[in-house]
């Protein structure tokens, strides 16, 4: 069982990835924003997080340039289903750049996220 | 006769009777006659010739005769006409010509004229004098009278004009009779002039000027619309106006014409397109004016304006806007796409997840919950997709004109008649007719939208005022600039909501963009209104601060025309 933080502002969206994760017996804690994914980074630790790209207002992907050092300690995965100026290669390359152990494109499989929450936590082991 | 001169002749006659007197004394002395005779005779004779001078004075001053005018009188009113008179010979030499003739000519005075040949007097070039001479020869061979206008130069190149009449009196005498038309010939000369530039001026000016009868045929044409059917104004004269261009464009002439009829006042500013004949893809403004004579309208000008360039301008530039238009749109487009990616991405991926649970489980529990998230999901893309399609669509009822406060009356009857409790949409009237060029779907989709828009941001309480009015140009807020040049109509629908600040308030036309909460709004609403009102050549722009509330204001192009009676929306 891992302590996972869903960073993720489309219910729909987070209940879904929930859904798939809570089966596999993983923890979840869900923040709809930055600032919610501040104060849980700030005081819980995670095995894993999930961080989507379009946040509303708000970009995941400035969040992790803008907040590096609270991912020291815990990898993670970005989401993203597109938007304007996200485009596959561009937010790949930046998700490269900040660390990400992997990219996932919605809609994507079940497997896959699984395949990607088991890389992160083998990362997170070394 | 001066009275100095009557004293005088009769100071004459009685000095004639004494001397007849003193000759017969001194005769009858002579002749030894006895004196008392000789004086008794003497006087008789004094009488008699006294008598005779009497009878021929008051014969003279008969008061119905005109002799007693005097040849020097009658030459001096001449001159004072301006008529001077020579008497010349066959070779043109002048054998006699009065002093006056020198005044007449500019010469000196004392200048003796006689023996110089006249037409070699003046200063004139010498071709001209020797048309002259050779005229001159003509009438002499002729022996009859010539008249005509004699130029004639003086010594500082100044011109005067003679009315000249020559009459053969003998063989080789001629009167030659001057009379100076320098003024009036001038006069005439300016006319022409004058004329001659009216002329200029009306045949180059780009305008075509047509003078009708009352027939409607044509009586004078200047060259505009001749020279562009390849024709001269004198071609069209006496035609039709139908004649001439085609017969499509006589039924707006008719109209004009039988207005100016009815009512004896100038038709002005009409529009007429040629579509056909040799005038075709010319597009004119017209004026139409009686011209009365006596009170009586006998004739009609028509000016026609040729706006045929003016209006391949307009349509070049209508093209133009229409080009950075469908740039604006691939930028918007392309911002469109990202938006309805990552808005499907979000419906999609749940919808998968739960198809491939229950795939695998098809009796897995909260079954039908799963099943609901799917079918939301569908419903909700489905939903989007429709929007899509109407920020894009092309098919829809082309603009008409629709009288706007007619309208909004309707739309907030209804509106009102669904509003929650507490809520109140209400209109303020311009106070006279507005007529814009919309169609009634998209506006009742675009009103219905902004209404809703202030009404949520209200809270669902209050009033929302909506105001109609015109003029004006939309603000360059919005970074579009809207087709249609104006002028222009408006609604403003006002909310005292949260306003905007300046970062939300340049994003909310962009698709997608929303500041309602997850699941209230797609973000599309904004965007497809700002679609449907840009089609009709308007624009959608806001004025908001934050904490103060927001106006939407809706331009909307004015109609030239009004809307027809009777088709409302439906």
């Amino acid at each position: 069982m891992a302590k996972i933080l869903l960073i993720e502002d489309d219910k729909a969206v987070a209940d879904s990835l929930s859904f798939v994760l809570q089966r596999k017996n993983h923890e979840i804690t869900h923040a709809t924003n930055t600032i919610s994914a501040k104060h849980e980074l700030g005081s819980k630790s995670f095995d894993c997080a999930f961080i989507d790209v379009w946040l509303g207002e708000e970009d995941g992907l400035e969040f992790l340039a803008d907040n590096g050092e609270l991912f020291s300690e815990t990898p993670f995965i970005v989401i993203s289903g597109g938007g304007p100026g996200r485009t596959l290669e561009n937010v790949t390359a930046r998700a490269d750049a900040y660390g990400a152990v992997r990219m996932l494109f919605k809609p994507f499989e079940d497997t896959e996220l699984l395949d990607a929450l088991s890389l992160a936590l083998e990362s997170g082991k070394g | 006769m001066q009275p100095a001169q009557i004293i005088q002749n009769y100071a004459l006659q009685i000095l004639a009777a004494q001397t007849a007197s003193v000759i017969v004394l001194i005769t009858f002395l002579t002749l030894d006659t006895p004196l008392l005779w000789s004086i008794v005779s003497a006087l008789a004779a004094g009488i008699i010739v006294l008598t005779l001078c009497l009878i021929q004075v008051r014969g003279k001053r008969q008061p119905s005769a005109w002799h007693d005018v005097t040849q020097s009188e009658l030459l001096s009113a001449i001159r004072d006409a301006q008529i001077g008179y020579t008497i010349l010979n066959a070779a043109g030499e002048i054998l006699y010509a009065p002093q006056s003739v020198n005044g007449l000519l500019g010469l000196p005075e004392g200048d003796d004229l006689t023996g110089r040949v006249w037409f070699e007097i003046d200063h004139e070039k010498k071709s001209h004098k020797d048309a002259r001479r050779q005229i001159w020869n003509e009438i002499i061979e002729g022996s009859s009278p010539w008249s005509g206008i004699i130029r004639w130069v003086g010594e500082n190149k100044d011109k005067r004009y003679f009315d000249c009449t020559v009459c053969p009196v003998a063989k080789d005498r001629m009167i030659l009779v001057a009379i100076d038309r320098s003024d009036r010939i001038r006069a005439s000369r300016q006319l022409q002039d004058r004329e001659k530039l009216n002329n200029y001026i009306l045949n180059n000016i780009p305008v075509s000027i047509t003078l009708h009868d009352m027939n409607r045929k044509i009586i004078y044409s200047n060259n505009y619309i001749p020279e562009r059917i390849g024709q001269s104004a004198s071609d069209i004269i006496g035609k039709d106006p139908g004649q001439i261009l085609h017969n499509s464009t006589v039924g707006v002439l008719s109209d004009m014409y039988a207005q100016m009829l009815r009512t004896k006042k100038p038709v002005e500013g009409r529009t007429l397109s040629i579509t056909e004949g040799k005038m075709a893809g010319t597009h004119w403004l017209l004026f139409m004016y009686p011209v009365f004579k006596k009170g009586k309208m006998e004739q009609t000008l028509v000016v026609s304006l040729d706006r045929t360039e003016r209006v391949r301008l307009a349509q070049e530039k209508e093209a133009f806007s229409k080009k950075l238009f469908e740039t604006q749109k691939i930028e918007a487009v392309n911002k469109f796409a990202g938006g309805l990616a990552h808005e499907l991405s979000n419906l999609l991926h749940p919808a998968g997840v739960y198809a491939r649970a229950l795939k695998a489980e098809p009796d897995l529990p909260d079954r039908e919950k799963y099943l609901g998230h799917i079918n939301t999901a569908v419903l909700k893309a489905g939903e989007i997709l429709r929007r899509t399609l109407s920020i894009s669509r092309f098919d829809e009822d082309a603009p008409r004109p629709v009288d706007l406060s007619a309208f909004m009356k309707d739309l907030v009857a209804y509106a009102n008649d669904i509003a929650p409790q507490g809520l109140n949409y209400k209109i303020l009237y311009p106070g006279h007719p507005l007529s814009v060029l919309a169609d009634d779907t998209g506006l009742r989709q675009v009103m219905m939208n902004l209404m809703n828009n202030a009404s949520d941001s209200q809270g669902n309480s209050g009033d929302i005022i909506l105001t109609l009015g015109k003029g004006g140009t939309p603000p360059q807020t919005t970074g579009m600039t809207p087709i249609s040049a104006g002028p222009f109509a408006w609604i403003d629908v006002t909310d005292t909501g949260e306003g905007m600040d300046d970062n939300i308030r340049t994003q909310i036309f962009e698709p997608f963009f929303t500041t309602k909460r997850k699941g209230e709004g797609t973000g599309l609403g904004l965007p497809v209104v700002q679609g449907i009102v840009t089609r009709w050549g308007g624009i959608v722009t806001v004025d908001t601060s934050l904490g103060k509330g927001s106006t939407f204001r809706v331009w909307i192009p004015l109609s030239q025309s009004q809307p027809q009676k009777g088709k409302k929306d439906t």
